[in-house]
């Protein structure tokens, strides 16, 4: 039986993996196994990797996620983030005018806000589990940095009136994203993960995407694969009008949020990268029972995960209340369903099925 | 039954104790159930940033208080409200905030826990008033069936922002149950015609109504905004 990382390199290098790989994205989630918010232990390195440890052992998937959320990097350029229990929000953007730029500077890892806290806890992280799991951190794409900085509709207004500033914007962010992310290689990442939400083909056009997300994202995945680390690109909602440009940026792993067509996504960029996903992280795996959770996971494994490049997981980051009972549904899933020598998948049991009760089915 | 048939039915038991979970397997037993528990109307008021969406709650809010509803207020940016969340809490409504830019992700998974605390408060009706970023067809379906949408639209900037996120914006819009054409005391005659061929284009059967929120909603609007959550 293979390890959980060497599973997920099988994944990426589009071999043969055990059984399909899974990362449910338990970033907060996992806080809860031992009983913390996130607020409680935001800065206590030692508590956090204690809790990622103690969820991976519970859930047993195959990757642990390093860091709480996406506002480090925008709250050590100096926008203040506080944090509502779980989910943390820039109370104030650090610049009001596009002009004031010129006034921010990139922060040191080593020392400045809470870059620090996670590289430890990465430290920790991968003194405990070496080489066995994939230790990866998320990460602020440049973006949505920028959006944290300056306001998120105030930075959509300032692409089209002031695209030069923007772009000198992006600039600062991408070199800040860059420090953080050496910082997080040194310290013994895998993987790192940049986490792009205001790219969403929900919110932006693919034209939008092409000028003014695509190169900075480049930058940071060009990075990782010169230290032989595995970047990976995450953006929520629909993506498939950027699908083909996500692809093409140097990740080799896309993780899709759930409006995508899994099998959709497999042909139209299976061929090239490993696609993660993506079950509705609330209406399904906060709402749902496990049994449906179960079902719908096999439906996603049935859509992409032959010939390889699949890893199941949640189109996104799972609610802090998500019920234990659901995550493990899902990996069970994974644990259900093996690759057989020509890559196509074998479902050895189903764990789920209650034998008075017909498996749910559920549209794509 | 075999007792490879036996293990298929397998449930999964959760144990909390002293903050620490832990998980055995257990024999089958009942699927838990989780549904959207029955939620007072609602009335979710969308917008870009600046385009009056504020302005028209807390209006609608005060129209509401005159005629003695009790209403709950959602917001989900910090400071949305502000003084005006005291004012309309002094006047018997209460205003929850739900935190966080960016409504997709976990944070709309906290929307039904807001959403329940005000209906247990006891709100008749419940205005709720997402960040100009969220999904608002998404926002809608998980709060249920008794949800109408009013998407505020800034006439004299709509040039600008239908290019700046022309999905979301779009979006929001094709899911709106009313179409405020805001600000019109200051929108030019071309405004106001490119603003009437972009809503034929993304949202050609929607209803629109022309007001300016800041001068004064007149009462047949309000009326008209009430009775689509009847």
């Amino acid at each position: 039986m293979m390890n959980h990382l060497e599973r997920i390199v099988a994944a990426v290098q589009h071999t043969k993996p055990d059984r399909v790989p899974v990362t449910p994205l338990s970033i907060n989630r996992s806080l809860r196994v031992l009983g913390y918010t996130t607020r409680s232990v935001l800065n206590d390195s030692g508590k956090m990797a204690a809790a990622k440890i103690a969820a991976s052992a519970l859930f047993d998937d195959d990757a642990v996620v390093a860091g709480t959320d996406l506002f480090v990097e925008s709250e050590c350029l100096g926008s203040t983030v506080e944090v509502y229990e779980h989910v943390p929000v820039v109370v104030d953007y650090v610049i009001k005018e596009l002009r004031d730029l010129d006034k921010l500077r990139v922060p040191d890892p080593a020392t400045d806000g809470r870059m620090p806290v996670v590289t430890q806890e990465i430290r920790l992280l991968k003194e405990h589990f070496g080489d066995t799991t994939v230790v990866v951190p998320v990460t602020c794409g440049p973006l949505t940095m920028a959006s944290q900085v300056y306001g998120p509709e105030q930075l959509l207004i300032a692409m089209i009136e002031e695209p030069e500033w923007v772009h000198r914007l992006l600039d600062l962010c991408t070199e800040t994203g860059l420090a953080y992310w050496k910082a997080c290689i040194d310290a013994g990442a895998h993987a790192l993960v940049a986490l792009e939400p205001l790219s969403s083909g929900t919110i932006i056009s693919p034209d939008q995407y092409r000028e003014f997300v695509g190169p900075y994202c480049k930058r940071l995945f060009d990075l990782a694969n010169e230290h032989g680390r595995v970047p990976v690109n995450h953006v929520c909602g629909d993506t498939e009008p950027v699908l083909d440009q996500m692809a093409s940026l140097g990740a080799p792993i896309l993780q899709l949020d759930y409006p995508i067509n899994m099998g959709t996504a497999k042909q139209m960029v299976g061929d090239t990268v490993c696609i993660a996903g993506n079950l509705n992280p609330i209406e399904y795996m906060l709402y749902a029972t496990p049994t449906e959770i179960y079902w719908a996971c096999r439906d996603i494994i049935g859509q992409a995960a032959a010939g390889s490049g699949f890893i199941l997981g949640a189109g996104c980051d799972l609610n802090p209340r998500t019920p234990t009972e659901n995550i493990l549904a899902m990996v069970q899933a994974a644990k259900d369903a093996v690759y057989r020598d020509d890559l196509s998948i074998e479902f050895v049991q189903d764990s789920y099925l209650p034998l008075d009760v017909k498996p749910p089915r559920f549209p794509a | 039954m075999s007792s490879l048939r036996a293990s298929l039915r397998r449930r999964l038991a959760v144990v909390v104790e002293g903050g620490r979970e832990s998980a055995s397997y257990v024999g089958s037993g009942g699927q838990p159930s989780v549904g959207a528990g029955s939620f007072p109307p609602i009335l979710v008021v969308g917008g870009f940033l600046g385009s009056g969406k504020t302005t028209f709650l807390l209006g609608f809010a005060h129209w509401l208080t005159d005629r003695g509803r009790r209403i709950g207020i959602l917001v989900n940016e910090a400071g949305a409200v502000d003084v005006d969340g005291v004012v309309l809490a002094a006047e018997g409504h209460r205003v929850q905030e739900l935190f966080g830019g960016c409504a997709c992700c976990s944070l709309v998974g906290d929307l039904r826990p807001a959403v329940e605390a005000l209906r247990d408060w006891g709100a008749e009706l419940l205005l709720v008033e997402p960040s100009g970023m969220a999904d608002l067809a998404r926002l809608a379906g998980l709060l249920g069936s008794r949800v109408a949408v009013v998407a505020i639209v800034d006439v004299p900037r709509l040039g600008v922002i239908a290019r700046a996120a022309p999905r979301l914006v779009g979006a929001g819009v094709a899911r709106a149950d009313l179409v405020l054409l805001n600000k019109m005391d200051i929108a030019s005659d071309d405004d106001r015609n490119a603003a009437g061929r972009w809503l034929d284009e993304v949202a050609p059967d929607c209803p629109r109504r022309e007001v300016s929120a800041d001068t004064g909603v007149p009462d047949q609007v309000w009326e008209e905004v009430l009775r689509l959550l009847d």
